[in-house]
């Protein structure tokens, strides 16, 4: 039986046209001592039995990979009758370089241009028979996944397998490498070996350890010693080769391929020139940002806030008559109304501008805009001695500083690393956003977008500041530096915007119903007792911790038990600060809602030293147990527990005595 | 041609199939095949700006996390050496 392996980089169709010839016919198993996946079928076409077997997808026949060294090992022992080599029709430059190599081995092959509809489709124009008389063997043209071309390809294969190949290599690799070839082949010369003595030269001169290797145990020690001392002249050999390959691969294209022209300089590449501009680029950036934190306040807050606040005051009106209709204990009402009702819904009020910021967040995402920013503020965090990857783990920290702290991981460098894990508490997560919409809309009705996108701001700016500060205290070092290729624009796709969006929303709601749901239940069972108190007093456990605590931030203006004691249960999670307030200060106020509430006891000043706290003060018990993990030290879970607090106290400490100096 | 695009690779500011290719004369498929041998050979090193999973657990911090795919190049060592 004739046996033909299918070869090709990963993607060309490779497997589909596989699947094609074989259809069921098929089995699959193991290349021996390794993990890669073996594949082989049958055929049979015009009486003629054929052995298939799909080798490994690859780009190259070197040892860099098991795939590569599977792949032209089967070729050069197991000698197939005819090699079939697979290559995208719209894509030839990439596919063929694996092309020259399997000229290079002398091996039979066939060449399959598949996806030929594709390449049509593109104006992309190949002259099959002027490539075939180029590298001197067939060529096939097929279109895998719809069955065309196949039966061409197995009459092809039938009347190759007897015929004498006449193919084409690359004829010189320039006048210096062709002689250390000869050289090294005439010393090959006298020993027999399994692979062809050019291409074993070839391969010598590109430093491939497994040839040198299968050399060593198959001639005398002085011609490998010979042998060493050439392929040891320069380190560069394997380049020389590697780019008359692609020479090769050129030339053959250029006399056998018409591409139609393509616009160098694309729409993308325009708008990149103002987007992009040294100094256009981050305030362009800015107006964007502010300009969604605006339409985020008009939209979620003026046009939806208030149908879902009044829903959920409705639906607590509605348990609390339920309740008392049913002669409820009065505990169980209270629990129900002012515990969970006023403190989880006073999370749920922000989710329509939660929906209405990440919706446009996403947005900006999908459209590529985000990279954008990621290579802006490179700029900056280069000239901070900063990766300009520590802002991507930044801007994914605006979700959720979890996935923000292990987006660091993708940072080679400790150093880089370590001071992207410590800064990225001060993005202000999903989670921060209610409690500074809740204030905001308390004290700051008509200027909430510039309120808000100051305070992230102000979170990037002591970020950056940090990093700065860290990078030569604590982790002293060079940065690696890197350059990056910016996806094109593209208009987004709102299907992956609104989905992505619902991720976020989900978790929030999530969160809210089960961590804040705990917290709450928790810190409601302190608020009660003991039992004969006045609940959510002074008096109760919750209020004696809160008002133990609570001088640590007379300095900073809200030194009451209610703020004590949301801010610290606020390290559970940060949702539980607005849920705890909700439900401290349930029917404080002449109305039940926290605004009114939070009016009564806060001042526009006090309001924004207690954000900025927020804004800074320990990170939530979920990223701290990540920056364990991640560091696998409980030393800097301990450090990014305590510095932000201390940090975040002295802001506001600041805040509040200079605002009342200046009669704030 | 391979040292060429490493030498580019080395100046730009960021890594523009159009502006790269247009500089040395060769196709957009060609450059990134080259870029592909460089990554290959030890003298480049690429990796995604945000941590990939496909995985998505509900469970993980990922399944809700923004990735942002951006393509990065890093020079390595050796591929320093080569330019100089």
């Amino acid at each position: 039986m004739n046996t033909i392996a299918l070869v090709g980089n990963p993607n060309s169709g490779k497997t589909t046209l596989f699947n094609a010839l074989t259809g069921s016919n098929q089995h699959v198993g193991n290349w021996p001592g390794v993990t890669v996946e073996k594949k082989e079928g049958k055929v049979t076409h015009n009486d003629t039995e054929f052995n298939i077997v799909d080798l490994p997808g690859t780009y190259s026949l070197g040892a860099y990979s098991e795939d590569e060294v599977v792949a032209r090992d089967f070729i050069l022992k197991d000698n197939p009758d005819v090699v079939i080599n697979v290559v995208d029709a719209t894509n030839l430059e990439r596919g063929m370089y694996l092309t020259t190599q399997l000229l290079e081995m002398g091996t039979k092959i066939i060449l399959v241009l598949n996806m030929m509809d594709e390449a049509k489709a593109k104006n992309i124009e190949i002259d099959i028979k002027k490539l075939s008389k180029n590298l001197g063997v067939p060529v096939v043209a097929t279109v895998a996944s719809k069955r065309k071309g196949l039966d061409m390809l197995l009459e092809e294969s039938i009347s190759y397998i007897n015929k004498e190949a006449n193919q084409r290599s690359i004829k010189s690799y320039g006048d210096y490498m062709d002689k250390e070839i000869l050289h090294i082949e005439n010393i090959l010369e006298g020993s027999n070996f399994d692979y062809p003595k050019k291409w074993l030269a070839i391969k010598l001169l590109e430093g491939d350890m497994d040839v040198l290797n299968y050399i060593e145990k198959n001639v005398q020690k002085d011609n490998f010693e010979r042998i060493k001392n050439i392929t040891g002249k320069s380190q560069d050999f394997e380049l020389e080769i590697v780019d008359k390959r692609y020479e090769f691969v050129g030339e053959i294209i250029s006399s056998s391929v018409v591409k139609p022209e393509v616009e160098k300089v694309t729409l993308t590449d325009k708008v990149d020139k103002i987007i992009t501009n040294k100094f256009l680029g981050l305030p362009i950036f800015a107006i964007i940002m502010f300009f969604i934190f605006q339409i985020t306040f008009v939209i979620g807050s003026d046009l939806l806030g208030g149908y879902v606040a009044t829903a959920i005051e409705m639906f607590g009106e509605f348990v609390l008559n339920l309740l008392e209709g049913l002669n409820a204990p009065e505990l169980l009402t209270s629990f129900l109304v002012e515990g969970i009702i006023g403190g989880v819904g006073a999370v749920f009020e922000f989710i329509p501008l939660i929906v209405v910021l990440y919706f446009f967040l996403g947005i900006l995402e999908d459209t590529g805009y985000m990279a954008r920013a990621a290579y802006i503020m490179d700029g900056i965090m280069r000239a901070l001695g900063l990766h300009g990857k520590t802002f991507i783990s930044m801007i994914v920290g605006f979700g959720c500083n979890v996935p923000g702290v292990m987006a660091a991981r993708t940072l080679e460098n400790k150093k880089d690393r370590m001071i992207a894990i410590l800064i990225n508490p001060f993005m202000s997560c999903g989670a921060r956003l209610p409690i500074y919409l809740v204030f905001i809309a308390a004290f700051f009705p008509d200027n909430g977008g510039v309120v808000l996108f100051t305070l992230y701001v102000l979170g990037i700016i002591t970020a950056l500041i940090l990093g700065k500060i860290f990078s030569k205290t604590l982790f002293k070092g060079e940065s690696s530096y890197f350059i990056m290729e910016l996806p094109p624009y593209r208009l987004p796709s709102f299907r992956v915007v609104i989905r992505d969006m619902w991720d976020k929303v989900w978790d929030f709601i999530h969160r809210a119903g089960t961590i804040i749901f705990v917290v709450i239940s928790l810190l409601w069972v302190l608020s009660i007792l003991p039992l004969g108190v006045e609940p959510y007093s002074q008096e109760s456990i919750l209020g004696r911790i809160g008002t133990f605590l609570a001088p640590i931030f007379v300095p900073a203006g809200f030194g009451t038990w209610q703020a004590t004691v949301s801010l610290f249960a606020g390290i559970a999670a940060k949702e539980a600060v607005v849920a705890i307030l909700g439900m401290v200060y349930a029917g404080v106020s002449e109305g039940s809602q926290l605004t009114l509430a939070l009016q009564s006891v806060f001042t526009p000043l006090t309001a924004i030293s207690f954000m900025v706290m927020t804004l800074f003060y320990t990170p939530c018990a979920a990223v701290l147990a990540t920056v364990k993990s991640e560091t696998g030290s409980s030393k800097w879970a301990i450090f990014i527990a305590l510095y932000p607090f201390v940090l975040g106290w002295i802001a506001s400490v600041i805040i509040y005595q200079v605002g009342t100096l200046l009669g704030f | 041609m391979l040292k060429n695009i490493l030498k580019e690779i080395n100046t730009a500011e960021i890594f523009s199939k159009p502006n790269i290719s247009k500089n040395l004369n060769i196709s957009e498929e060609m450059l990134e095949s080259g870029v592909e041998q460089l990554v290959r050979m030890g003298y480049l090193m690429e990796e995604m700006g945000s941590p990939v999973c496909e995985s998505k657990c509900k469970s993980c911090a990922f399944s809700r996390c923004s990735t942002i795919p951006i393509r990065m190049f890093t020079i390595t060592d050796k591929g320093k050496e080569l330019i100089q």
